[in-house]
């Protein structure tokens, strides 16, 4: 019974009847959340793709551009080589890397020419050589994907551009638009590529590099500019925003000495001197065809409007196409329909077989119909879903590596119990990749060539024991460097012990840091016995870094107590990159860790680092050895096996070189990094390729084993939760039950 | 009042200007032109010609505050400062200095999904506050009270980064309920949705219980309460019309200001759960000293937090008839 009061209101709770009704919202809420809990399933994909044969991976940096002549970082690579095809490829299972024509029907055929135009032998020196020519013939019957540019009416217009057409909501796709077509690969379409590379609207990463062994690139530049100028003078362009509608410039008409189209399949390269690295060019995305019609097609006013360009949209002759491109969320590519017939080879390197990695043998490419590439911004969500089975393969991060691997008693890194019992592979692989503590040889201190500069180095670099670090942070994942070159990356002339700062263990037969004894003397043959310079005073040396946070702050603190025992100081200097860039620029600086990543597969591309003519400071800090060093004997060596084939006579060379730096020791070689990617056991044929990022259409994904070890793995446990909803709802039930008193 | 709403709106121009110059000052007082232009080409392209090439594409060859050779307004206005930074006050958002996109329909694409993590979040948080607070207010110095105010403490002195990596790890890993991460418009949103929301709801729960359980204890103690008990009110009631309805006016009137600003997204939330939203976009922003993005981003919080101000004002002014905007409160 309830009492009225004066206000028409319950004073003390109210009936049973009025109570219970009171719950009937939490008894809703409570059934609504109970039957929510039916739909929990941690699957991140649209079941639509639910064992389909689709590759699942990630990428954590976000896509800037998949433009041909701008991408340089890998991730975009990955995605763009997928869509474009270059004249050359490096052969998927071979070791060492071995180019092979990927677009060209046989292999570029190389002329070089003395100053009067008459031939000479592949092995003349360079000096002989005024210049190059390398004739490149497209393979036949090469199509690009179907794509809205290709399109033509009668009159030979695009149907796509008319206003019928562009007048449709919806089209926000290149897929979307009504009338698609293809057409045959052109040797113009490689002109055009290369001659993009020269407008310096798009500012390409590789003008310069390219500017200096092919010809004519700086006056076609000259070229576009002057044309771009006219283009934007003209009536039907006054007024139009340069950025938002840049002009398109029909690069057919813009005269390149570099590259000559001979026929519809033969294109002709000049190169201004001896560079016969230039074959690794032909293998870079940056000389993959690009047709005129999609840049004619995406500079329309109409399409830029819809977000369409040639930097989201690349437009290819490759396994895939683009079928949904959201840089800040995912990327999907989808079977290209017009790709030519390519098969998986039938021939690999030793153990490939045996790996499988040939059953696929003869089988036409790609294997893999979709390939989804998911933006995540950290790792350890990408990790959890490695886990979980929603990507097929991950490396392992830092912070997961005791927990997933195994190290034996040689140091040797085995996959821990878990992941092996699910299947799970792991492979290892070699980068590219050589990190190193480099000295400013222009530093009154730690810098110049004379033999007690040179001890000083070599003390310090005895001193950082980089076998102990690799241990330290790496849990010895990576390798202790002992030259610039990394062992077992597929590039030779690397070498197996530096005699100035490590010596071989008798018992494990490996190399280890010579004792620091040694490094005492060479310190006080250096003029700082005990650490302690000519003034009395404690060396004091400053290392500079832009990195920061709490994994740094601990490498620090290594660096520093390594160099301790020597007497020697280091102070941190840390600061931001552009900071860093300054100093560089100016030589005002005396240690810094860097890394440098290969571009290709040859000893050149690591040694032009310690080139003299190449040193930062003396261009201004654009060139790339930031040691600013200058050996004679070094650049005298290096400009002979730069462009020298493989050979004894190189190998000779490379030793040397590497002998000469070793003392000198402008840099500390630190470590190379080590790959440990973990792979799935439902993806196959994968295998590891530090050069070539055109491995997706080799791969292969059993979408059925796929679909039942993840539904294996990830049965939702929804007791704890319907345990707590109960509980919760049940006390609020109950408390709504009990009778209102007054406070 | 409307004078009151017109002088507010005199100060906001003013106020931008000065955000804007500090945004200008702070930027490039640690980043010059030349440092963007190198970050986004690389050390491999940044000779000294493709660097001009970027700044003169992007305008960034022009004097940072001051054209000397230019003549008459174009000192002032042909500078980075005019056509970069200040142009946003005519809503001239331009493009990202990184991938050349427009920023305009960037921010629109992404506010979708900065809202659709961000205001069910606040809502739900707003409402667990005031139930947790009402209860904890209602049995105060009880066990209930104690357990209450205990919890809230503990939630405040953990990281949110701890609650989102934890909540990842036992409802996505272990429990396998909703993915880890990831956003999906449509039917399964919800799935994707559920784990940042309950993880946001619990990191910003501890400080809200107990800043409105404060609130009701403040309306608790006046003399209405002890009137309306005198009058037989049931507890319910005095608790859930009348203190409410006083103790949510301090509440509401912040609503506005906290609703605005939800749509610059949750950086943190959309960083870990892979939202596409405005929080990760800010983040890219920075990280790759993308200063047409950064001065966007802070100019947008500025405006939304200067119109939130003004809501707030008016529903102040809405909410409790005794006060007068501009003016003193009514007798």
């Amino acid at each position: 019974m309830t009492t009225k009061s004066s206000t028409g209101t319950t004073a003390r709770g109210g009936g049973l009847g009025p109570r219970l009704w009171r719950t009937a919202p939490l008894c809703l809420c409570l059934c609504l959340c109970l039957l929510a809990t039916r739909g929990c399933r941690n699957d991140p994909w649209p079941s639509a793709w639910s064992g389909s044969d689709t590759y699942y991976t990630s990428y954590t940096a976000e896509i800037k551009t998949l433009d041909p002549a701008v991408t340089y970082y890998h991730h975009e690579g990955v995605i763009l080589e997928s869509i474009v095809e270059m004249p050359l490829g490096y052969d998927y299972l071979r070791r060492p890397y071995e180019l092979k024509p990927m677009l060209l029907d046989r292999m570029p055929e190389v002329t070089w020419l003395d100053a009067a135009g008459r031939a000479l032998p592949d092995d003349a020196p360079a000096a002989e050589v005024a210049r190059g020519e390398v004739l490149l013939t497209l393979r036949e019957g090469v199509r690009f994907q179907p794509h809205p540019c290709f399109a033509r009416d009668a009159d030979g217009r695009n149907p796509n551009l008319s206003e019928g057409v562009l007048g449709r909501a919806g089209l926000s796709r290149p897929g979307d638009f009504p009338h698609q077509s293809t057409r045959e690969l052109r040797a113009d379409d490689l002109r055009t590529a290369l001659t993009r590379l020269c407008d310096r609207r798009l500012a390409s990463p590789v003008f310069s590099n390219l500017s200096s062994f092919v010809e004519g690139m700086p006056a076609c530049s000259e070229a576009i500019a002057a044309e771009v100028a006219r283009l934007e003078s003209l009536p039907e362009n006054a007024g139009r925003d340069r950025e938002l509608y840049p002009v398109c410039v029909d690069y057919g008409r813009i005269p390149f000495a570099g590259a000559e189209v001979l026929d519809g399949r033969r294109l002709r390269l000049r190169l201004s001197r001896k560079y016969p690295q230039f074959r690794y060019w032909l293998a870079m995305h940056f000389f993959s065809p690009v047709p005129q019609e999609a840049l004619e097609f995406y500079s329309h006013p109409r399409i830029a409007d819809r977000g369409l360009q040639l930097r989201l949209w690349p437009v290819g002759t490759g396994a895939y196409r683009m079928a949904e491109c959201l840089p800040h969320e995912r990327i999907v590519l989808e079977r290209n329909p017009a790709y030519r017939d390519v098969r998986y080879p039938a021939q690999g390197a030793p153990g490939d077989r045996e790996a499988g990695l040939l059953d696929d043998a003869g089988q036409r490419l790609p294997l893999t119909g979709r390939i989804v590439f998911n933006f995540e911004r950290e790792p350890l969500p990408i990790w959890m879903k490695f886990q979980q089975g929603y990507y097929d393969d991950n490396g392992i991060p830092a912070d997961m590596l005791d927990a997933s691997v195994t190290v034996d008693a040689s140091g040797d890194i085995g996959l821990g119990d878990e992941f092996a019992a699910r299947g799970v592979r792991m492979v290892k692989s070699v980068q590219a990749t050589t990190y190193y503590v480099a000295f400013n040889l222009l530093d009154a201190t730690v810098g110049g060539l004379s033999e007690r500069q040179c001890k000083l180095r070599q003390a310090i670099s005895i001193a950082l024991d980089f076998h102990e670090y690799v241990d330290i942070f790496s849990n010895g994942r990576d390798i202790a460097a002992q030259s610039i070159i990394p062992p077992g990356a597929g590039i030779s002339g690397s070498c197996d012990l530096n005699p100035f700062t490590d010596e071989t263990d008798p018992q494990t037969g490996r190399p280890r840091r010579l004792p620091l004894s040694h490094a005492r003397r060479l310190l006080a043959e250096a003029g700082y016995p005990g650490g302690v310079g000519p003034d009395g005073r404690p060396l004091t040396l400053h290392f500079d870094d832009s990195s920061s946070g709490s994994g740094w702050k601990t490498r620090h603190q290594w660096l520093r107590a390594r160099l301790e025992p020597l007497g020697i100081v280091l102070e941190s200097r840390v600061t931001d990159s552009n900071r860093l860039r300054d100093k560089l620029s100016r030589g005002d600086w005396q240690l810094m860790m860097r890394a440098w990543v290969a571009d290709y597969p040859d000893p050149e591309n690591f040694l032009f680092l310690f080139y003299g003519p190449n040193a930062t400071v003396a261009n201004g800090g654009h060139g790339m050895n930031y040691s600013n060093y200058a050996s004679e004997t070094f650049d005298a060596l290096f400009r002979r096996l730069e462009t020298m084939p493989d050979g004894p006579e190189r190998a000779r060379l490379l030793a040397e070189a590497n002998r000469v730096l070793q003392h000198d020791a402008p840099y500390v070689f630190a470590y190379h990094r080590r790959d440990l990617l973990l792979v799935h056991r439902w993806l196959r044929n994968y295998k590891p390729h530090t050069m070539a990022n055109t491995f997706l259409q080799f791969l292969r994904v059993r979408g059925a084993e796929r679909e039942a070890a993840r539904r294996e793995w990830n049965p939702p446990l929804v007791w704890p939760v319907r345990l707590a909803l109960v509980l919760a709802f049940g006390a609020a039930i109950a408390a709504a039950l009990r009778p209102q008193g007054r406070g | 009042m409307l004078i009151y709403l017109l002088r507010r709106l005199a100060y906001v121009i003013p106020t931008l200007i000065g955000v804007n110059l500090l945004v200008f000052a702070l930027f490039f007082l640690v980043n010059t032109p030349d440092d963007m232009a190198r970050e986004a080409l690389g050390d491999k392209a940044s000779s000294p010609e493709q660097l001009a090439h970027w700044k003169a594409s992007r305008g960034y060859d022009l004097p940072l505050l001051w054209n000397g050779g230019a003549a008459g307004a174009a000192k002032v206005t042909r500078t980075v400062l005019w056509t970069k930074s200040l142009s946003l006050l005519w809503g001239d958002l331009g493009r990202s200095d990184m991938t050349r996109e427009l920023i305009g329909p960037a921010l629109r694409e992404r506010v979708v999904p900065s809202l659709c993590v961000s205001l069910p979040v606040f809502l739900a948080t707003l409402l667990l506050n005031i139930v947790l607070a009402m209860q904890s207010a209602r049995r105060r110095g009880g066990a209930f009270d104690m357990n209450v105010q205990l919890l809230c403490v503990l939630l405040m002195s953990v990281s949110s980064l701890i609650y989102i990596i934890a909540g990842q790890y036992a409802f996505a890993k272990v429990m396998r309920l909703t993915p880890v991460s990831g956003f999906q418009p449509g039917r399964d949103m919800a799935l994707f949705l559920a784990l940042p929301v309950v993880t946001g709801v619990v990191s910003s729960l501890g400080g809200g219980v107990r800043l409105y359980r404060t609130l009701f204890l403040e309306e608790m103690g006046r003399d209405y309460v002890r009137t309306a008990r005198a009058k037989g009110l049931s507890e319910a009631r005095i608790l859930y019309v009348h203190v409410l309805r006083n103790a949510l006016i301090p509440i509401v009137t912040n609503v506005p200001l906290q609703l605005l600003m939800l749509m610059t997204g949750n950086m943190l939330l959309e960083n870990f759960f892979s939202i596409p939203g405005l929080g990760g976009y800010t983040i890219g922003a920075l990280r790759s000293q993308d200063f047409a993005v950064v001065r966007t981003m802070v100019f947008l919080g500025s405006v939304l937090y200067m119109l939130g101000m003004l809501l707030s004002d008016i529903c102040y002014c809405l909410a409790d008839p005794r006060v007068r905007l501009g003016g003193g409160a009514r007798p």
